[in-house]
């Protein structure tokens, strides 16, 4: 249920992957969403699945997490598959009703799917292993030379801190309110639409009084720290790197080189 | 009839690093016409065991029974079963949503089914009850109210559904001395008039005594002590165990008992409390 969502979800841990400098771990993930929309070829994507299963397994995160995380995805993953299975051309492998699936489309909608796949994966293992608020102050700093160009770095990492923060937070609340209108006979999964819609009012509408009491105590909280901003804010825990990120980042290069190069004799 | 609860465990976020067993191998049965008190300190697991007794959480092992139905199980009984025991959660306030708060008590009475002169009697009545004038509170709304009219409304709202079995979770919480003499005042009378079974969940031991005919003590999702308000409170290390301290009378007598003269420290009632002290302080003068 509810519970289930792992969005911003972090597993503590002692792994290789959980010592990393977060920037070095945002930037490795950049580099290999990107790679993913490079691959074509069946050895690209071979490479980059094993890759991928060493990370997780590398992150001493039971596999059930990752598979968790795929979840919420399913319907997406799969209406993107039929979508591709029916549009390709070519020589007709199965006729369904009025459409064609050949085998273009198969293999379209086979590398698709396993695309995405990795897209959520490589997002989870990246999440699975760093705080929230180690991430979100690794972006700020990653943003900051764009400062100088009117990017507000420090205001968007302290928007997605919050946000993050709050996730848990709202879901505990949506939960407590969805059992408390269930103690006063709500009934929330039977009837037609029209039924349906209205039993969210009695979840919404708490909720979003709630939501907004907490936004106003927050912000309150924060004035009285005397909270203006990022100029001259300095932070309880620096980041460094250190000779790990080095060797981290420097296999990784050469795992970035095999796949270009393995593109480069695929031409 | 009763609730039984039997051997009852429930695991949070089974399966994953942050798995936490909040009730342990927990087994217990309140009897109908009881006013029982379940106490323990931050974490202990009260509220998980309170939203068993209605099935909002299902255990991960073991049994709830009320009123001889097995309320996880399946059929028509199972709802009516549930139905009986009527849930006060923890800072009710934040569950309102109506437009009037004559509509926000009607909701849960709606729900059940009953028709509109029952509905609207039943609202009237549970507005009396928390001391809400009909008349001019029905058509305002819940949110134009203090903090603790809103508490009042939410706890009108199960009130209406008059249940069986009435579980209030921490009921008092966040409320003004006042508000809070009041509202226990109600629960008494409701309890008083002797249709409602109350379990109420605390962990003040001064709001439990002279309420409740039994406290039930629970410490890290087990049961660390159950029984009579006049031998828990006595229990001191069981107590400080759980995280809890006597209610402010005992600790007075049992100062007096400790050092001034040798008295009772099992009274609930101050003002008995009061004449104890003082014949055996008159004892103490004589003897001397
Ligand atoms: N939704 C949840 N997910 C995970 N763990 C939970 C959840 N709700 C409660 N817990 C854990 O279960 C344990 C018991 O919680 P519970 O809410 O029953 O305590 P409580 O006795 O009601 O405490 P309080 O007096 O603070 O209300 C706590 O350790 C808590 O961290
Ligand atoms: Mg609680």
């Amino acid at each position: 249920m509810l519970s289930d969502i792992m969005i911003g979800q972090f597993f503590p841990g002692e792994s290789v992957l959980h010592r990393i400098d977060a920037r070095a771990k945002i930037l490795m993930l950049f580099a290999l969403i990107l790679s993913i929309f490079l691959c074509d070829s069946r050895a690209d994507y071979a490479l980059l699945i094993i890759f991928n299963i060493i990370l997780m397994y590398i992150s001493q995160i039971p596999i059930r997490m990752y598979m968790k995380s795929l979840k919420p995805m399913f319907w997406i993953v799969l209406f993107t598959f039929i979508v591709h299975l029916f549009s390709g051309e070519g020589p007709t492998l199965l006729k369904v009703w009025i459409f064609n699936i050949t085998w273009s489309g198969l293999s379209q909608g086979i590398f698709i799917t396993i695309r995405l796949l990795l897209l959520i994966l490589m997002a989870s293992i990246l999440t699975f292993t760093t705080s929230p608020l180690v991430l979100t102050d690794a972006l700020e700093s990653l943003l900051k030379p764009f400062k100088k160009i009117g990017v507000p770095a420090h205001e968007i990492s302290m928007m997605m801190t919050i946000a993050l923060r709050f996730i848990p937070t709202l879901i505990n609340e949506t939960d407590k309110i969805i059992k408390a209108q269930k103690s006063r006979g709500a009934d929330f999964t039977s009837g037609n639409i029209m039924t349906r819609l209205k039993c969210v009012m009695p979840i919404l509408i708490p909720l979003f009084v709630s939501a907004f009491r907490r936004a106003d105590e927050l912000a309150l909280a924060m004035e009285s720290r005397c909270y203006h901003g990022g100029e001259g804010r300095t932070r309880m825990k620096q980041m460094h790197l250190t000779r790990l990120d080095g060797f981290v980042t420097g296999g990784f290069i050469v795992f970035l080189l095999v796949l270009i190069v393995l593109r480069l004799k695929g031409m | 009839m009763a609730i039984e609860i039997k051997n009852v465990t429930y695991t949070y976020m089974k399966k994953t690093p942050y798995e936490k067993d909040a009730l342990k191998n927990v087994s217990l049965t309140i009897d109908k016409g009881s006013f029982v008190a379940v106490a323990g300190h931050t974490g202990s697991g009260k509220s998980t065991l309170m939203q068993h007794l209605n099935g909002l959480l299902k255990p991960s092992d073991g049994q709830v029974v009320v009123d001889d139905i097995d309320i996880n199980g399946k059929g028509s009984a199972v709802i009516t079963a549930k139905r009986s025991v009527g849930m006060v959660f923890q800072y009710p306030e934040h569950q309102l949503f109506e437009e009037t708060i004559f509509a926000d008590i009607a909701f849960g009475p709606k729900n059940f089914g009953l028709d509109e002169a029952e509905i609207t009697s039943r609202v009237q009545a549970a507005m009396e009850f928390v001391k809400l004038d009909y008349k001019k509170y029905k058509d305002m709304s819940p949110f134009a109210l203090s903090g603790g009219q809103m508490r009042r409304v939410a706890i009108a709202g199960i009130i209406a559904l008059q249940p069986r079995y009435l579980v209030l979770d921490e009921p008092t919480a966040g409320l003004d001395p006042q508000a809070k003499r009041d509202l226990l005042n109600n629960i008494r009378q409701l309890y008083d008039k002797g249709d409602t079974t109350v379990i109420m969940v605390s962990h003040n031991m001064d709001d439990i005594m002279g309420l409740a005919q039994r406290v039930i003590v629970l410490n890290n999702g087990e049961i660390a002590a159950d029984g009579r308000p006049a031998e828990i409170f006595n229990k001191n290390a069981v107590l400080e165990q759980a995280g809890l301290r006597p209610p402010r009378l005992t600790q007075l007598l049992q100062k007096i008992n400790d050092e001034v003269v040798p008295v009772k420290t099992n009274y609930t009632n101050v003002d008995a409390a009061a004449e104890a002290v003082s014949q055996a302080w008159h004892r103490r003068g004589k003897n001397a």
